[in-house]
């Protein structure tokens, strides 16, 4: 057996398992949706799947999605440049870092729902998923950024310093490749964050043409397989966005 | 231009590794640094080369060194070829690399050289830096005899007209040394 065939093998097993375990969970949520037996309340696997189906055949799901794919991940760019040069400020310029902490501090303890609150005062109702995907991003891509710069060779920085590297040479050959494996980390877990917090805008904030919006009035007319559905909805879009981006960083 | 050393001294954490030393590095030929593990060769060696500060004494002489680390310290994302250019022209780092024996691993990435080679690499890099003087802590580590030989007649033709000051534990480099002198642990 070949090495290739043999990675191929362990690739082909991997997703065996991966599609195994989901196979269980979408079996204990059949199974539960059995025992409280009533759709109503806890629609089965199937009627949110085929309810999902529905909805993606009609413009409205596909404009709300967009909007909000459109809105959340506007905030989620900004939010990853800020951040990322944050970080990057802070890491090499102490007074700096002694001078943002307080806000990176603020930003990160408060509750998402407080900001919501006082953004629904200042902002647009459009524009408050923008802003609150933007907050919850900066603080990981700031971490991380400032961390992977923290974590450069210092052997290597020793060598750039003997054969006199210039600023340009230091950042491609010791602080870039140091910086890129927390940047993409940062990413998966700012987009997971944008999304979350975003929708979470969305619900309290109701700008029209959202996901939000959606999932707000499909809890108030107490439709919860649309509520499922487009949880659903949201959960795939993350995830395949949060793919994307790993391969295109990759 | 000779390397003056003038009651240079240096203690960690209350643990005094080197005391009031002083000696002279002439301005060409070899000077071997020897002495046993954990005596102070490669504390001493960074003093000379600036990249730590002593607590007492100075060091006058060449201000600019080229140094073969202890471990290669090759930049992992670029070629071998591409470490070297990093410090010279395309010109300069192809003869070293090729002086050194490399010429068909100029596109290789440290990962894909072996410890050998990439001992080499490093050599070739410093040798292809225009400094005053050079310093080699530990060259020879990894390398087979005939390599040794190889890289030995090359410092050998640098310390014609540069000091080379080099640390080694090494039989074979040690005989290299015009002058020498011995550390002792504190």
């Amino acid at each position: 057996m070949t090495i290739s065939t043999m990675a191929h093998d362990s690739k082909a097993k991997k997703m065996l398992i991966k599609a195994g375990v989901i196979l269980l969970w979408l079996l204990l949520w059949w199974l539960l949706s059995v025992i409280v037996d009533s759709e109503f309340l806890f629609p089965s696997p199937v009627s949110v799947v085929s309810r999902l189906f529905e909805l993606a055949g009609t413009a409205d799901f596909w404009k709300s999605a967009l909007f909000s794919l459109g809105r959340i991940s506007f905030g989620c760019v900004l939010g990853v440049a800020t951040g990322s040069l944050l970080g990057a400020l802070t890491a090499f310029s102490k007074p700096l870092y002694e001078f943002l902490s307080p806000l990176l501090l603020t930003v990160k303890t408060t509750p998402v729902a407080s900001f919501i609150i006082l953004l629904l005062v200042w902002v647009k109702r459009s524009g408050i998923p923008i802003v609150i995907a933007f907050l919850m991003v900066v603080p990981v891509m700031w971490s991380n950024v400032a961390q992977g710069i923290k974590n450069a060779d210092s052997e290597l920085l020793e060598a750039a310093k003997i054969f006199g590297f210039s600023r340009k040479q230091k950042l491609r050959a010791i602080y870039l490749p140091s910086v890129k494996p927390a940047f993409i980390s940062g990413c998966t877990t700012a987009i997971g964050f944008s999304w979350k917090a975003g929708i979470a805008a969305e619900v309290l904030a109701t700008p029209p043409d959202s996901v939000g919006f959606n999932l707000y009035y499909a809890k108030i007319n107490l439709e919860y397989a649309d509520l499922f559905a487009w949880t659903a909805a949201v959960i795939i879009m993350s995830f395949l966005l949060e793919k994307a981006v790993v391969r295109l960083l990759k | 231009m000779s390397i003056v050393l003038n009651n240079i001294s240096k203690s960690y954490g209350g643990r005094q590794v080197l005391e009031n030393l002083s000696f002279e590095i002439p301005d060409s030929g070899i000077f071997g640094i020897f002495g046993g593990s954990g005596c102070g060769k490669t504390t001493l060696i960074r003093i000379i080369c600036g990249l730590e500060k002593a607590d007492g004494g100075s060091v006058s002489g060449a201000g600019k060194f080229s140094v073969v680390f202890q471990e290669d310290r090759l930049m992992p994302t670029m070629t071998a070829l591409e470490n070297v250019t990093a410090v010279s022209d395309l010109e300069t780092a192809k003869k070293c690399l090729e002086k050194v024996g490399l010429a068909d691993s100029f596109g290789k990435y440290p990962s894909e050289l072996s410890g050998g080679m990439s001992r080499r690499v490093a050599v070739a890099r410093a040798l292809a830096f225009d400094a005053q003087a050079l310093i080699l802590d530990e060259p020879f580590k990894g390398l087979e005899a005939e390599l040794k030989e190889r890289i030995g007649s090359i410092i050998c033709e640098y310390a014609k007209t540069k000091p080379v000051i080099l640390v080694t534990h090494d039989e074979y480099g040690m005989s290299l040394a015009d002058d020498s002198v011995t550390l002792e642990r504190q």
